[in-house]
């Protein structure tokens, strides 16, 4: 199987699957004014928009959106993770004022990706090894919420964010590798089970 | 004076006992006395005494039903108030036919105290959604005194007459453990109508129908109820162990959800029904909707907060 496949695939499941519950999240947000709602749903959302323009990206390659892919997941996860720690009104208020700013400084980034350099290999690693790093620390924020209050969505959660670090973390051998496709294919594979799980855990829970 | 040597005697009394209380009951009735100071109706202290149990006890829901006399004369047995650890616990898990069955039980049979998995009090498909909200066991205790428990603490209970204290309290647990904090529950509870009959709370029998309004220096001391300042609360499980998009976070009354939109913190509820334009006596039905199921809470308009028996 291609790795451009698994990578395709990837994109479309994370960014119609993330847009999807990203509308649902912000809508209820819109009736309860939840400030967690809205960090987590908008986090979704640059997530399923980053997804699509690396989709898009493969089809015009002057679009160096790497930069953007990267960064914007990164940091989407990590507001993802605050959100999640913080207990406060007002941290949480804060939290979506930064990400508000943050996100504008993003969709810089993506307009000006056809002048941006090809993103470099050692970038790209601390990135993408950010990403995984991030999500293992939302797994196991997950894990011990299911420990306590043992629910099925905090489970499945857990799970999910699990599956998506490993995910990540498999794609890094290619960096710094020769060949390392193969592993780059099933770190993508693992990353589609993770999201599958995501919305199961929306779904179901 | 009399309140203060009555509390004076309350904690010599409780000091001559001390020797047998725990270090949770200890912290309890010191908390319960300082609390009782500022209420004003037995509604007001079951429902501290509940949200203490769910806090301290790790108790999920408590609840209290108490056997209540109409103007008809008619006993029946009604829910004065309850509490949820989870605020994002949908409503009708715990206050259906089945749990009212219960309550109507333990207070026929008089049961002290026990605690069962809801397996075997229940039908197997309230069991499944009990416990795929993690409540694996019921326990609870039955109460009787010799003492007069006031109606409730609305307009709609007005009418009723005062009756013999009989109270049933449930609680929904997570875990089996919870069964050692019974003997707790139940000597806070007596510790606390103790102190609810000194501090006027509850009434000797041999008053009868003619109940005393309160004092009206303790009335006076809360504001009127339209310039109480309802304030959002925040779930904290949101995200974290419920999941938003199960259907039950919503609020489900199409008018208490267009109220909860503009409640900011800062409106009293005369400004809110003059924004909605609606009048008082349509607004507090939604209120006390959004109060039980914990979307909001009430504030004076210097920051304090009022306890919910205010607004019934």
């Amino acid at each position: 199987m291609p790795s451009s496949l698994t990578s395709n695939g990837l994109n479309i499941l994370l960014s119609l699957s993330f847009f999807f519950f990203a509308l649902r999240v912000l809508y209820l947000y819109i009736h309860i004014r939840s400030a967690r709602l809205f960090l987590f749903g908008f986090s979704m959302l640059v997530i399923s928009f980053t997804a699509a323009t690396d989709f898009v990206s493969g089809f015009f390659l002057f679009l160096h959106t790497d930069w953007f892919l990267f960064i914007g997941q990164a940091i989407s996860l990590l507001f993802v993770l605050f959100s999640l720690l913080r207990t406060f009104d007002r941290h949480l208020e804060l939290l979506i004022r930064v990400q508000l700013f943050v996100s504008a400084l993003l969709l810089l980034l993506l307009a000006f990706s056809p002048f941006l350099p090809t993103s470099s290999t050692p970038w790209l690693f601390c990135f993408s090894a950010a990403r995984s790093a991030i999500c293992f620390a939302i797994f196991f924020y997950y894990l011990s919420i299911f420990f306590h209050k043992d629910t099925r969505f905090s489970l499945l959660m857990s799970l999910a964010f699990f599956l998506l670090s490993l995910g990540y973390l498999l794609t890094l051998p290619r960096y710094v590798l020769p060949d390392a496709s193969l592993m780059d294919m099933v770190g993508d594979i693992v990353r589609v089970v993770g999201v599958l799980i995501l919305s199961l855990s929306f779904t179901i829970s | 004076m009399k309140n203060d040597r009555n509390v004076n005697a309350d904690l010599v009394a409780f000091d001559a006992a001390q020797s047998r209380s725990t270090t949770d009951e200890l912290i309890f009735i010191t908390q319960l006395l300082r609390s009782t100071r500022t209420m004003f109706h037995i509604d007001e202290l079951l429902f501290w005494l509940e949200g203490q149990f769910v806090q301290r006890l790790q108790m999920q829901v408590a609840q209290c039903w108490a056997v209540q006399l109409d103007q008809f004369g008619q006993q029946t047995l009604n829910m004065r108030s309850q509490v949820y650890r989870d605020p994002s616990l949908p409503v009708h898990i715990v206050t259906n036919d089945q749990v009212m069955l219960l309550a109507k039980r333990i207070a026929l049979s008089h049961e002290n105290s026990f605690f069962q998995p809801v397996d075997t009090l229940f039908s197997s498909y309230q069991t499944i959604l009990l416990k795929r909200y993690g409540l694996h066991y019921c326990s609870g205790c039955f109460i009787q005194q010799n003492i007069l428990l006031p109606p409730p603490n609305s307009d709609l209970a007005a009418q009723c007459l005062p009756v013999p204290l009989r109270l049933v309290l449930l609680f929904f647990v997570h875990h089996s453990s919870s069964q050692n904090t019974l003997p707790l529950v139940n000597a806070i509870v007596e510790q606390a109508l103790r102190i609810a009959k000194d501090r006027h709370l509850l009434h000797p029998l041999y008053e009868g129908p003619r109940l005393l309004p309160p004092p009206s220096s303790q009335v006076a001391s809360l504001p009127p109820l339209s310039e109480l300042v309802p304030r959002r609360l925040e779930s904290q499980e949101l995200l974290r162990s419920s999941n938003p998009l199960s259907g039950s976070l919503a609020i489900a009354d199409k008018k208490a959800r267009y109220l909860y939109k503009y409640i900011d913190g800062r409106l009293t509820i005369d400004r809110l029904a003059s924004l909605l334009h609606v009048s008082l006596a349509e607004i507090l039905p939604l209120l006390r909707l959004l109060l039980a199921q914990k979307w909001i809470q009430l504030y004076t308009s210097d920051g304090r907060q009022v306890q919910s028996g205010a607004l019934r």
